[in-house]
């Protein structure tokens, strides 16, 4: 099930990719704190038409009947959802865009579908670097109490920053990943997924909350040094955000960024005038979706 | 289950409908009235559920998201309690429209419990009011999740400090605008005077002072009341509950089994 947030004018959002929003988890599809809904009618309201569902399994949609993997699942609905907008709306092209593993559900899908031609990855792929590492210890060893633990090699701390002195170059262990509740590959993996996406052009927009797992500006591109992504690739780091930006500044600062991205990347010109709020009233759309406006 | 949008032009609320199974519908629908903000996000889809078994028993059953909430018009922002109450009154009036039913019953959790008891003094001839975990006071109710926001935040990134760490106008990822907090704190079930439903029943998930305030309160109500304790459900005060979704089967099972007992107690039978 999903709702459709259109432009309030048709002019020119064919020309632009359709938007899709996945779910954050088990959230439904109006995301966390409601974010994916601002997020939605902030992006129609600069002429991206913009459909936030619910995965198999999910909120307001029942699960695939069989026996697949869930990822297996995600990339169908995926899909699903891109073949109800091209034939009901004439899109042709899509940003898929989530939070957690949301963002691996989009990662996937643009991995192996030609019509993607943007990813927003947000609160997933991070992985350690030796400066996230080091950056992760110090701040731990900031508390004086665990110093002499920590130095004897008699806590968690003290073994893992041994472990940690023992990484070569500037990449973690291979298949070591901080952050692993999302379902990500491992870091090589993703290494060949990303190289794959930018190989057919997809243009990333990689978003990271502040946190153990990820605590400086350049990890992403530390973590995948040996991925070349060309000028498509884009980065932000929010530091006081968590995990699914609940604070409503760090909303909003998403909400901005990600806009912002979308702007740039599709060719929107800065002094075109955007879509006005609609009032016409909503429309059924496919066979279990509702329609609304971009407000 | 048929999605759609219903209410004015200017504020949209976006339903779900569950018609009754046609093997045993009844003259009787039920509106499920959602809590406010993150405990909202926590059991939506449990409340899909809830709506399935009950259109599995008979009943037509609406869910739907208030003005300014879930995927209804409307910023965050702009959330109003007095709206919230009239919207439950549209659902009702849009249920009975598209079911042809004649009696329905709200259900309402925490905050939307509240609203339900509400709407009912405003809303014709209810059967059954039935109020899970209910907040029976809106400014307690506040208090409760500021303390429940600062533990949460103690856990999160964010530069350090009271002010930072205690945002007073909003709370767990939702808007709390000064004009929603007066709203709030007017808001005491103590203060209704007119209990138009034919039954009320208060399901709790676990004992306490609130629960034992309740019990007291049903016996002074003019109308037929029943007090219940589920144990299970809830772990409304808890920080590492915030984001994590409540199912309560059992809950369901209790509601579904209790809206079927009292249809019964009232003629409403299965044609």
């Amino acid at each position: 099930m999903g709702v459709v947030c259109e432009p309030a004018t048709e002019s020119g959002y064919r020309a632009r990719p359709a938007v899709l929003l996945l779910n954050a988890g088990l959230i439904h599809r109006v995301g966390p704190s409601r974010l994916y809904v601002r997020l939605a009618r902030a992006l129609a309201a600069q002429g991206f038409l913009t459909m936030r569902f619910d995965l198999s399994g999910r909120g307001d949609s029942d699960a695939r009947p069989g026996v697949q993997s869930t990822a297996m699942d995600s990339l169908a609905d995926v899909q699903a959802a891109m073949d109800l907008l091209e034939q009901s709306k004439n899109v042709s092209r899509f940003i898929v865009a989530g939070v957690c593993s949301g963002a691996v559900a989009a990662a996937e899908a643009a991995r192996v579908d030609r019509r993607i031609a943007g990813a927003v990855l947000i609160s997933a792929y991070a992985y350690p670097t030796v400066q996230s590492r080091i950056r992760h210890y110090l701040r731990r060893l900031g508390k004086p109490k665990r110093w002499w633990n920590t130095l004897a090699g008699r806590n968690e701390l003290g073994r893992a920053l041994r472990r940690a002195l023992f990484v070569r170059g500037g990449v973690a262990n291979e298949g070591e990943m901080t952050d692993d509740t999302t379902g990500a590959r491992s870091r090589q993996a993703a290494a060949v997924m990303f190289r794959e996406m930018i190989a057919r052009g997809v243009c990333l927009f990689v978003i990271h909350p502040g946190g153990d797992a990820y605590n400086y500006r350049r990890q992403f591109e530390d973590a995948f040094s040996d991925v070349n992504f060309e000028d498509k690739l884009a980065v932000e780091y929010v530091p006081q955000a968590d995990h699914t930006f609940t604070r409503l500044l760090n909303q909003q600062r998403l909400q901005d960024a990600i806009v912002g991205w979308a702007r740039s990347r599709f060719q929107i010109r800065v002094n075109e005038t955007p879509d006005p709020a609609p009032e016409s009233p909503p429309t059924p759309f496919g066979l279990r979706a509702a329609a609304e406006s971009s407000r | 289950m048929h999605p759609f949008f219903f209410g004015s032009a200017e504020q949209r609320l976006f339903g779900v409908y569950h018609p009754a199974a046609s093997s045993h519908p009844r003259d009787a629908g039920v509106v499920l009235c959602h809590p406010f903000g993150h405990e909202y996000v926590r059991v939506y889809r449990g409340f899909r559920t809830l709506a399935i078994r009950l259109a599995e028993a008979g009943f037509h059953v609406l869910r739907f998201d208030y003005y300014a909430c879930g995927d209804s018009s409307g910023d965050s922002a702009e959330g109003s309690v007095r709206q919230w109450i009239s919207d439950i009154c549209t659902a009702v009036e849009e249920l009975r429209d598209m079911a042809g039913v004649s009696k329905v019953s709200l259900v309402g959790l925490r905050f939307g419990a509240t609203l339900a008891a509400f709407a009912a003094q405003k809303c014709d001839d209810l059967d059954h009011l039935i109020l899970w975990d209910p907040v029976a006071n809106g400014g307690r109710f506040l208090d409760e999740l500021r303390l429940v926001q600062k533990a949460w935040l103690r856990t999160k990134p964010g530069p350090s400090g009271a002010a930072a760490r205690e945002p007073r106008d909003e709370l767990i990822g939702f808007p709390l605008p000064e004009q929603l907090v007066a709203e709030f704190q007017t808001m005491d079930v103590a203060e209704i005077r007119e209990w138009r439903a034919r039954h009320a029943t208060v399901l709790a998930s676990s004992e306490g002072d609130e629960s034992t305030e309740w019990r007291e309160r049903l016996k002074t109500l003019p109308i037929a009341s029943t007090y219940r304790c589920v144990p299970g459900a809830g772990d409304w005060t808890s920080a590492s509950s915030v984001h994590h979704a409540l199912l309560a089967h059992e809950m369901m099972h209790a509601i579904t089994a209790l809206l079927g007992e009292t249809g019964a107690r009232l003629g409403i039978h299965v044609s």
